[in-house]
């Protein structure tokens, strides 16, 4: 078995609690002298999605680049607290971030298809980090493809050129990008803001499936979304985590002032 | 399948090699640099003396200076950066501020890349056969800092494009609005702010050119001529070109080593003083405009 | 109407490529239908029943490969006589008179070649046609000697197969040591040293290419000499090790401004699937500029091709044919700059090298119009970053 189940186990029979596939311990975050994120101690369960809304500039994005360590690339970046995956903290020094990488998968803005092929594509995480033999990365492309509810429509352009494909079937091919290296956790951040709203659709139907394997946080601009696809919702402020609850709490009723005002539209 | 499977998978000990022996190759390249220039300072450190740029050479330029070839090479880049800065100018200006169409911008554009391509030898030709020739200047001052003229536009000519086309289109705009005419505002908004970075790349041109032989071999430059330069038709001894002899020609090379060394280093010299200025300054203005 | 002189200013570019052009084709094109020695008169004896020759039957019969047979004459080897050899004949002092008495003397052999300027030529010949035909000359032959008496050879493959060396050389050199300084700078450089290092480069860039070739003579050919034991250090490896030195920071920078180039959100991407730097360098960011890299290839090829000094200085000078770039050689451009100060204007030699420079032209304008189509061939379409 994996050292990091035995460690999950381990920590499980130790605290004699949940360990959540995610938490955040009191973590702050400078950009040299700018506070991005203030204090912000937050916990989620497996499979379940997390989605994070809020202003610009208010953090969200900072927040989930904390769990796949790309923060790490800022000049100047530098941070306070704890960031548990599986009760172990990532930003422990013996941790790779690289390593750490491979077990979430990461969906941007704007689709970012490598200018290779679409089977390129989805091979690339897999020729990163074994030796896998040519027949087992086909069988795992398309099942990421198949995952991502992307097969049937390329299963005979796989050597096309990714760039062919229409944006929505872009950002679906990032998604399947990211799965075929089998992460536990899948950040999107902003995944469907690029997008039209049929292909926001089939993005948001995507996740749906996809819960029942993954832990997923999601940022999202769009409250109607992040009502749609999430089980949980943080609302952040100005680097603050305001208020983080059920999704259908959340949205019936807001405790904060701050939160009431943004889910009824009065932030600008 | 077609598709190839992976071979290679960099290991992390494999990458702090990679990544070390790119640092060695690129210090080592740039430490040649430092080796040439150290090289010259060690060895003909000792010939530089006032007397060395003023006089003459002397027995069969195994004695003497440089005197003439220094003044010739100076008329010459004056010719040179003359007439090219101010053609250069005018049509990086054209470019960036007075041409109506994007089409013929990007036409000039690929012209320059075409220009900037031929070889300094093949506009030796070019000089030879439409100056010395076909104009009649002969072997000339004129003709070689025509030559030379031709060949450092299209470095001036794109310099002057992105100088101008750096003058903020706010400044510009408020100066047209204002009621100026667009050659008021040129002479008087953008050619003065645009003016460092136009003077940047004189600089860089007058390195370039200092140290270009192979345009000035057939248009301007003479074996051996004891005198200064009179005027600006007659033929000149060139640094360059000074050097190139005393190296390969000499009645006995190895006697000629000292002046030869001396004259290199002072060729050397004049280039990177030119050159290093214009880069420190382009990049402070970098910095400068980047803040 | 000052507008007027900004225009024409702007258009200067066009006029000097225009005027380059007909000015290199004007003098270099004559080297394909002019004769070289138009003021030599050939002649034979009036027996000879021979009225026409071609160049090569006439350096035959010159070099005694051939005889008089083989062209329909007598059976003899021919007896040259020309002006470079003429003095053999000739006592050391001998006046107009004498020289006509000798000459009629030699016209008076049925084996007779005679190549002489119209006044010297002896009454009782008869003078026969030779043809040349520039085009065979020059791409037919593989020696260069082109004040070879009575008439030159001006093949041009020695020259182009030395440049070939030279540059393959050169290329051979700057594009891995290119790649290798553009990664480290754009990967891993500290951002402090960014400045520092571009204005080294600028400076190596500058240097004056007759400094570099002063260098390269002294302390190179020596090494290249010893280390490789040679007999002699001036050979094209020495000429291509220096030029691709000194046209690094032309590939090194085109190729550092198309890594820093590549959309920050595609190297997230990768970094985001567990990719190592070295990793995200390899897969994506090489594959990604690969038209960049090849762009920077070729306009440093066309830098090397064209570099006059160094070659002139290092490469040897020898216009022979080499097999192996541990040779001399002599490129196009060495052969200019070397020959064209001793060429009359007007002679068949000064068109012969301005049609070697109309070659160069064409040969560095194809290349750069390579790169130039592949830049924007292949330039990115897409709207990231």
């Amino acid at each position: 078995m994996h050292l990091r189940a035995w460690r999950l186990i381990f920590a499980f029979v130790l605290s004699g609690a949940t360990v959540y596939k995610l938490e955040t311990r009191a973590v702050s975050v400078w950009y040299g002298s700018y506070q991005a994120l203030k204090g912000v101690s937050l916990a989620l369960e497996r499979n379940q999605v997390l989605a994070l809304i809020g202003p610009s500039g208010c953090g969200k994005s900072t927040f989930l680049r904390l769990f796949n360590r790309m923060n790490d690339f800022i000049e100047g970046f530098r941070l306070e607290g704890e960031v548990l995956i599986d009760g172990e903290n990532i930003y422990a020094p013996q941790v790779d971030p690289v390593h750490l990488r491979r077990r979430v998968g990461m969906v941007f803005q704007k689709p970012t298809p490598f200018p290779f092929s679409i089977y390129e594509n989805v091979a690339y995480g897999l020729r990163l980090q074994n030796r896998l033999p040519e027949s087992q990365i086909r069988e795992r492309v398309e099942h990421a493809l198949r995952q991502a509810a992307l097969w049937e429509e390329v299963r005979d352009n796989l050597k096309k050129s990714a760039l062919m494909l229409s944006g929505g079937q872009q950002q679906r091919l990032c998604i399947a990008r990211a799965l075929a290296v089998r992460p536990s956790l899948l950040l999107m951040d902003e995944p469907t803001s690029a997008l039209d709203p049929i292909s926001t659709a089939k993005i948001e139907e995507l996740i749906h499936e996809l819960r029942q394997h993954y832990t997923i946080v999601i940022v999202t601009h769009n409250m109607q979304q992040a009502a749609r696809v999430s089980d949980m919702t943080a609302f952040f402020y100005m680097g603050q985590l305001v208020e983080y609850g059920r999704t259908k709490d959340f949205f019936t009723n807001p405790q904060h002032p701050e939160t009431i005002r943004y889910i009824t539209g009065r932030f600008g | 399948m077609r598709y190839k499977a992976v071979t290679f998978v960099p290991k992390r000990w494999v990458e702090g090699l990679s990544t070390a022996l790119i640092t060695l190759i690129s210090w080592v390249a740039l430490g040649a640099l430092g080796g040439v220039i150290a090289f010259l300072l060690y060895k003909g450190a000792g010939v530089l003396s006032w007397a060395f740029f003023t006089d003459l050479p002397r027995r069969g330029m195994q004695s003497g200076g440089i005197g003439p070839a220094l003044v010739g090479s100076i008329y010459v880049t004056l010719v040179a950066i003359g007439v090219g800065s101010l053609v250069g100018t005018a049509a990086g200006a054209y470019m960036s501020e007075f041409a109506t169409r994007r089409r013929i911008v990007r036409f000039l554009e690929f012209l320059i890349n075409t220009l900037a391509g031929i070889p300094s030898v093949v506009y030796g030709l070019f000089g030879l056969a439409l100056f010395v020739v076909a104009l009649g200047l002969g072997a000339s001052i004129l003709a070689g800092g025509l030559t030379l003229a031709l060949l450092s536009l299209p470095l001036l000519i794109r310099n002057a494009q992105e100088a101008f086309g750096a003058v903020p289109k706010a400044l510009k705009e408020a100066s047209i609005g204002l009621g100026a005419s667009e050659l008021q505002t040129f002479f008087r908004i953008t050619l003065p702010i645009a003016l460092p970075r136009l003077l940047t790349g004189l600089a860089l041109a007058t390195g370039r050119v200092l140290g270009e032989t192979a345009p000035i071999l057939f248009t301007a430059a003479v074996y051996y001529l004891p005198t200064y330069p009179k005027g600006l038709l007659e033929p000149t001894m060139l640094l360059p070109y000074h050097l190139y002899v005393l190296v390969t020609s000499g009645v006995d090379v190895r006697q000629t080593y000292p002046m030869a060394f001396g004259t290199a280093l002072t060729l050397l010299g004049l280039t990177l003083a030119f050159t290093g200025l214009a880069a420190y300054l382009r990049f402070r203005l970098k910095r400068r405009y980047r803040v | 109407m000052k507008k007027k002189m900004f225009a024409v200013a702007g258009w200067s570019t066009f006029l000097v490529l225009i005027g380059l052009t007909v000015f290199l084709f004007r003098e270099g094109l004559p080297a394909l239908y002019k004769f070289p020695q138009p003021e030599l008169v050939f002649a034979v004896h009036p027996a000879n029943p021979v009225v026409r020759l071609s160049a090569e039957a006439v350096r035959a019969l010159a070099e005694g490969k051939a005889d008089w047979a083989a062209f329909g004459g007598p059976a003899r080897p021919a007896r040259l006589v020309h002006l470079a050899n003429l003095e053999r004949y000739l006592p050391a002092y001998a006046s107009a008179a004498e020289i006509q008495r000798i000459l009629a003397d030699l016209a008076a052999d049925t084996a007779i070649l005679l190549a002489l300027p119209a006044p010297l030529l002896p009454e009782a010949v008869k003078p026969i046609s030779v043809t040349w035909q520039g085009w065979r000359e020059l791409f037919g032959s593989l020696y260069w000697s082109p004040t070879y008496e009575p008439l030159p050879r001006v093949g041009v493959w020695p020259l182009l197969v030395g440049s070939v060396w030279v540059t393959f050389i050169g290329l051979m050199l700057v594009v891995p040591l290119g790649l290798a300084m553009a990664i480290y700078v754009a990967e891993f450089l500290p951002r402090t040293l960014y400045y520092p290092i571009k204005v080294l480069w600028e400076v190596l860039a500058g240097l004056p290419s007759v400094v570099v070739g002063f260098w390269g003579l002294v302390v190179v050919v020596p090494a290249v000499k010893s280390v490789l034991h040679l007999s002699a250090g001036e050979t094209a490896f020495t000429a291509g090790l220096l030029l691709g030195w000194i046209t690094l920071p032309l590939m090194a920078s085109l190729v550092e401004e198309a890594l820093q180039a590549v959309p920050r959100l595609l190297v997230e991407s990768s970094y985001g699937l567990g990719a190592t730097r070295w990793q995200t360098i390899l897969r994506l960011k090489l594959p990604y500029i690969l038209p960049s890299i090849a762009t920077a290839a070729l306009l440093s090829a066309g830098r090397i091709l064209g570099e006059t000094m160094v070659v002139l200085m290092v490469s040897g000078n020898a216009p022979l044919l080499a097999t192996t770039p541990f040779q001399p050689v002599r490129t196009l451009p060495a052969t200019l700059a070397a020959e064209l100060g001793e060429a009359p204007i007007g002679s068949y030699h000064y068109h012969v090298l301005f049609f070697l420079g109309a070659l160069l032209f064409l040969l560095t304008l194809a290349l750069n119009l390579a790169a130039y189509a592949i830049q924007s061939r292949y330039l990115r379409a897409q709207t990231l970053g």
